[in-house]
């Protein structure tokens, strides 16, 4: 497989809520093996762009392609990614009447109903191990949970069939420092080691320049420039030089550059 | 494209040939027994897997394939993960390497053990009801010298917050408490006709349906409605707001939450509830009369004299005396399970059923206690 082929491509795309317009013609490639960060101000509409790719929301105008498969416009209605893609939501989303291993096992068991109770407590274990997190969890209730558990627990959830793509909403939202690199860290091994192609929406500087191989920038309702770190920040966009050029900015970057330098 | 399978050839030790797709999706879930018998019979036996065959490997694959190994006699050295796997690819030496280091099989449920847990129950569930007992007896008395205190200081009165619940508790359940009262009356009116049209006395249906009506359908049926439409949504509404934190919100900001949540909703069920049982009694009067009019030759102006005549005013004051009760149990008893709600949106759907059969129970028990009051004092 060919790093720079496609998995994601998304053309045209109008969402339009009432009379408010939240993407205009916004076009955006996502390529195989890479970490992808969506960056934008509040409101520019990038948890719905996420909606929209997945298909969890219809698009005004558009087409939407993931691996191959027409997500939208999908007059069949007959594609189903559902073990291709894993999704981790913004606070985890867990389900709160099941414990944590009954909620990674949960598609597991969704899609492939004939699963041994001992193989799906076995694969449940494994993810929940490569989250970071210890079997002892596995019985307690999400409400029992810090919020950065309930993060990889939800992680562990969203890896639990394999996928092809994580899409990850502010995955380091909420998370102390520490937790935030580990968090970091984990993503990358993921990719690394899986395989995965992530899709991850971020407001953290620090991720960003850690993780990121490419950084799409949402502003003026679409996509203004999707291309690797370095050349983002040289745009010549009011927005983007706000934002990279501001002390939060600078300061990432240079935490960045001199690890490098170590 | 294959799915996953496995074969054994057989040699001085046993070596397994692992052939197609070892992945999630294509068939490991099927063959995940035969592969755990074959490890239950080579049993410390050193092990080899050759996958030279293999064309796809997930977490999944990677994770049964170590697991058999480290059933068998192959236990991973220290350090060297992939001992005992043969014409391993690149790419998949480092799931391999992964999954040795994550091999853990979590635990879904606790398991307590046996009969015990039983008797475990029974214990917890009385000592529960008990606690709840208090734990309700002061919230009671909490809410109680709020409003008490709201005499000496009238400003924490919140008016505004009052009135609004009384529109959604009251006036909006004008028209099913007046339909189920006119249709009890009426039910009351057709089914006493019919039974006492065997005496010749048909025309009691009158007092009947008065004494019935005023005396007990009219304000225990609208009670029995309001905790199942306000009590319920009181629990839910004051449950979600816990969950998302704004009750902590508000007492970080001084705001006492008895004061701004509890006292206005049962303020506004105590003012609503009397009217409402007033308007049932009217329209279940109503919905008898209509019925003794069109099926039982009592001519309204007869049913309006024998009401007048017969009905004293006292059957309307014990009913009308019941309704602040029965209001203050449903109110208090909904917003206290709303503050009681931990944790998730389960707890809250729970604690939502447990109001409204508690505040039914309450309701029916307050009146069967009026009724012996009211039987002692010859009322």
């Amino acid at each position: 497989m060919s790093t720079q082929e496609n998995v994601i491509t998304v053309r045209g795309v109008h969402n339009q809520f009432g009379s408010h317009v939240v993407h205009h013609d916004l076009d955006l490639d996502v390529r195989s093996g890479e970490i992808i960060g969506i960056v934008g101000g509040s409101g520019t509409g990038k948890s719905v762009l996420l909606r929209t790719i997945v298909g969890l929301r219809k698009p005004q105008a558009g087409t939407i392609n993931i691996l191959g498969k027409e997500i939208f416009p999908n007059e069949h209605h007959d594609t189903d990614l559902n073990d291709e893609i894993g999704l981790l939501f913004q606070d985890g989303a867990l389900f709160s009447s099941m414990t944590v291993a009954e909620n990674v096992m949960a598609p597991l068991r969704e899609h492939h109903p004939e699963i041994s109770d001992k193989l799906a407590e076995e694969i449940a274990g494994m993810k929940l191990s490569l989250s970071g997190l210890d079997e002892s969890v596995g019985m307690k209730m999400p409400s029992d949970l810090s919020g950065g558990m309930r993060k990889r627990v939800a992680l562990a959830r969203a890896m639990a069939l394999d996928p092809r793509i994580l899409f990850l909403d502010e995955p380091t939202a909420g998370l102390d420092p520490i937790g935030a690199a580990k968090f970091d860290e984990l993503i990358i091994s993921l990719r690394d080691n899986l395989g995965l192609t992530i899709f991850m929406i971020t407001h953290d500087l620090d991720s960003l320049y850690r993780d990121c191989d490419r950084v799409a920038v949402l502003a003026d309702k679409h996509v203004v420039i999707n291309a690797p770190l370095s050349e983002v920040e040289r745009f010549d966009h009011d927005w983007i030089q706000d934002y990279f050029g501001g002390p939060r900015g600078r300061a990432a970057e240079g935490a960045m550059s001199s690890r490098l330098e170590a | 494209m294959s799915s996953a399978g496995f074969t054994i050839a057989e040699g001085s030790s046993p070596r397994l040939v692992v052939h197609g797709r070892w992945t999630i999706g294509d068939g490991i879930t099927k063959i995940d027994k035969a592969i755990r018998d074959f490890a239950a019979t080579t049993l410390d036996k050193p092990l080899a897997i050759d996958m030279s065959d293999i064309e796809a490997l997930d977490t999944s694959g990677a994770m049964i394939l170590q697991r058999t190994m480290q059933a068998c006699g192959g236990r991973t050295v220290e350090g060297e993960p992939l001992h005992g796997f043969e014409q391993v690819e690149q790419h998949h030496k480092v799931l391999l390497e992964q999954a040795a280091s994550n091999l853990i099989s979590c635990e879904v449920h606790p398991r307590p053990p046996s009969i015990l847990v039983v008797f475990e129950r029974v214990g917890k569930a009385t000592e529960n009801i008990l606690d709840e007992a208090l734990h309700i007896l002061s919230f009671v008395g909490a809410v109680m010298a709020r409003m008490g205190a709201m005499i000496t200081h009238p400003n924490r009165l919140r008016p505004t917050a009052v009135v609004s619940h009384m529109e959604t508790a009251g006036l909006n359940a004008l028209l099913i408490v007046g339909l189920m009262s006119f249709l009890i009356g009426a039910v009351v009116a057709f089914m006493g006709a019919t039974v006492l049209a065997e005496f010749g006395a048909e025309v009691f249906a009158v007092e009947l349906v008065g004494i019935s009506v005023l005396r007990e359908f009219g304000v225990l049926l609208t009670a029995i409605l309001i905790a199942g439409r306000s009590g319920s949504s009181f629990t839910a509404s004051i449950g979600s707001m816990k969950l998302r934190e704004e009750i902590d919100a508000m007492t970080a900001m001084g705001i006492d939450p008895l004061d701004a949540l509890v006292v206005p909703r049962a303020l506004a069920l105590l003012l609503a509830m009397p009217c409402l049982a007033f308007f049932a009694g009217l329209l279940g009067l109503i919905g008898g009369g209509a019925v003794c009019a069109l099926a039982l030759d009592i001519p309204p102006a007869l049913f309006m004299a024998r009401t007048q005549e017969i009905i004293v005013i006292d059957n309307f004051v014990v009913g009308m005396v019941k309704a602040p009760f029965f209001a203050f149990a449903i109110a208090v008893i909904g917003c206290y399970h709303g503050m009681m709600v931990e944790g998730s949106a389960e707890d809250l759907g729970r604690r939502t059923t447990v109001a409204v059969v508690q505040s039914l129970f309450l309701v029916i028990l307050t009146d069967a206690l009026f009724a012996i009051f009211f039987m002692e004092l010859d009322y």
